[in-house]
């Protein structure tokens, strides 16, 4: 009872302050968009139903050779299980022309033009998969930041403290409310481009709001426990949004890709070493990012180190949150 | 034990300084107190005196840096003692989105009270502070008195047995001023200890049992408004017609006495002093018909105590 007055009232003030609304009104905007664009290339996807067989049908970058091949072992086995019954050339594992060094691959399949539309919007939906990553970063953060300090201010905090409820209690209350509003939003909309494509091409591709849905949702969860431990510790909702930005959009990527850039110019062993501490104590947007392309487009991931790196920064930041808020003076 | 609302035995606060060169502060200095039940009990000082920290640390918004206190026999600050408190801060914001009766439902709902329970509560509270009619608008429309009101309602929603008001009547006209003062009275009746915080001392003067007087985070004085008004040194003695040069002779003899009239006023550091003083009247020859204190109001005390630093 205590606990979902809590997370109703949240829900109440998140709502009144209208930046959920905002950011709904830029969901129904994008999905707008989204569908005009998929509806205008709509034909593309009935062009590809008529392409005839032995055409070339994909040229994309893999993370690894074993992600090409299971890629390609896919495409190859499609027609067995194809609903309409197309041809199939049984001697199409020759047909698989090259794997290049760079783990590139490019297939030559006789395979069916439903595989084709398929593999044409796994590609578009992967690329969507990390815009939604990138939006859900910006928008949920910034919908999200301000509820804690909210609950905080005075006035407010006296009044919540004197009544019966744990301290703990108080904070899950108030961060589930944000949790659960950003969720409930963000399913909404990866449910929508998932409609718009499958409306369009046909194609229903439930990985896409599985994979996008789940972790970019972890994704915010990563963020939003440190937003709430450092709303705790600083009293302010600016710095903590702040940062997460820097680190989201600057950090993030050279820290990821930090071999090609960062130690092009930095060659000392022990600023490496505290590089290489940073990247795995920092959580990893941009590796995450990349996860859920690659899950969407192949279902394979290269390292599940982000999810666990990023498990264990939940847990961390929320267990400092509830210390500090439990003996906090207000 | 039984008989006290609040128990406090050696509380102190210290602030640790925010910023590198700052200092601590002592908010509150080892303070024992006892409260008991049914009282009205006024607590007075300037600002920063610690009067909100001692409040603060009862209700386990700050926490104590030693000692302890309890509420009805439950320590403060924890979940158990909150169920049986009720809380109007000062300067409180409630959620402007919410409906007067909105809020009452959500802090009811935090104290742990159904549904049922809330439903008839809120419209006798709201009754009892005379906003029944603006339970359905958002308190983002009220005014600062309306928000009293509500917030009044709010402390007394669970059926507290000890309620801590902050300046309640703060923004409320003289005449909601009077109906506060009374739910208060009548919270007293029903058996409930008040602890009321106000800077209003003709407020606190006319409704407190008890009175205690904070300065610079020490409790410098406390007891009923009679004793305390009493207890200074003023006296004033009526004589029957004396005759001026008698009157001279004895002004000379007391350098702080001052007659007017059939009265003379002086100060009476002890009750030596006094006996003192009536010998000199009554070897001048004059006649005495009554000896009295002299009874300060408690804002002259108030003014008293804090210009003298509280050094009591």
């Amino acid at each position: 009872m205590k606990l979902r007055a809590l997370i109703a009232d949240t829900f109440r003030e998140i709502y009144a302050k209208k930046v959920i609304l905002g950011i709904v009104v830029i969901e129904v905007l994008t999905l707008v968009i989204t569908g005009l664009v998929v509806g205008m290339i709509s034909d593309s996807y009935e062009n590809a139903r008529v392409t005839t067989s032995s055409s070339v049908i994909t040229a994309v970058e893999y993370d690894s050779t074993e992600m090409a091949d299971t890629v390609a072992d896919r495409l190859l086995d499609f027609p067995e299980d194809s609903a309409m019954g197309a041809t199939t050339d049984t001697t199409t594992p020759s047909k698989i022309l090259e794997i290049t060094p760079a783990d590139s691959v490019q297939l030559r399949s006789a395979s069916s033009q439903e595989s084709l539309v398929t593999e044409m919007v796994r590609g578009q939906l992967a690329a969507y998969s990390t815009l939604v990553g990138v939006a859900v970063f910006l928008l949920a953060i910034f919908a999200t930041a301000g509820i804690v300090p909210s609950m905080m201010e005075k006035g407010t905090i006296d009044v919540l403290i004197s009544k019966p409820v744990d301290r703990a209690m108080l904070l899950l209350g108030r961060t589930l409310g944000g949790i659960i509003a950003v969720g409930a939003n963000l399913l909404l909309f990866v449910l929508g481009i998932f409609a718009i494509y499958g409306i369009f091409s046909g194609v229903w591709l439930t990985s896409f709001v599985v994979w996008t849905f789940l972790i970019s949702f972890f994704g915010f969860l990563v963020f939003y426990s440190f937003v709430v431990c450092m709303n705790i510790l600083s009293e302010s909702w600016v710095l903590p949004m702040s940062l997460s930005y820097i680190h989201i959009f600057l950090f993030s990527s050279f820290l990821s890709n930090r071999e090609d850039t960062l130690y092009l110019f930095i060659t000392s062993p022990v600023a490496q070493a505290i590089i290489d501490g940073l990247y795995w104590i920092l959580p990893q947007p941009f590796d995450l990012v990349e996860a859920n392309r690659s899950l969407v487009f192949s279902g394979m991931v290269s390292s599940y180190a982000p999810f666990i790196q990023g498990g264990i920064f939940i847990l961390v930041m929320s267990a400092v949150a509830v210390w500090r808020f439990r003996r906090k003076d207000f | 034990m039984a008989n006290t609302a609040i128990q406090i035995n050696g509380l102190e606060k210290i602030y640790k300084g925010s910023g590198r060169k700052s200092q601590p502060i002592h908010a509150l200095k080892p303070l024992d107190l006892e409260i008991p039940n049914g009282q009205i009990f006024g607590l007075l000082g300037p600002n920063g005196a610690g009067k909100t920290t001692l409040v603060k640390l009862l209700l386990g918004i700050v926490f104590p840096t030693s000692g302890t206190a309890t509420i009805r026999g439950r320590a403060a600050g924890t979940t158990t003692a909150k169920q049986i408190i009720g809380y109007l801060p000062e300067n409180h914001r409630y959620p402007n989105y919410l409906t007067g009766f909105g809020v009452l439902r959500y802090f009811g709902q935090l104290s742990g009270m159904d549904n049922q329970t809330i439903q008839r509560r809120s419209a006798e509270l709201l009754e009892i502070v005379q906003m029944s009619q603006w339970a359905d608008t958002r308190i983002k429309q009220y005014s600062k008195g309306m928000m009293q009101r509500i917030g009044l309602a709010q402390a007394m929603l669970n059926n507290p047995e000890v309620i801590f008001l902050d300046e309640p009547t703060d923004g409320v006209d003289p005449v909601g001023r009077r109906e506060i003062r009374e739910v208060i009275a009548e919270l007293k009746q029903q058996g409930k200890t008040v602890f009321l915080n106000s800077h209003l001392l003709s407020e606190v003067e006319l409704i407190c049992d008890r009175v205690a007087i904070m300065n610079k985070g020490t409790l410098v004085t406390m007891g009923t408004v009679k004793e305390l008004t009493a207890m200074q040194k003023l006296w004033r003695i009526e004589v029957e017609q004396p005759q001026q040069p008698q009157l001279h002779q004895l002004l000379a003899r007391i350098p702080t006495a001052t007659a007017t009239g059939n009265s003379i006023l002086f100060t009476a550091e002890t009750l030596n002093d006094l006996n003192h003083a009536i010998d000199a009247i009554r070897s001048a020859g004059i006649l005495i018909s009554t000896v009295r204190p002299e009874r300060q109001s408690l804002e002259d005390l108030f003014i008293d105590i804090i210009t003298e630093g509280g050094a009591k």
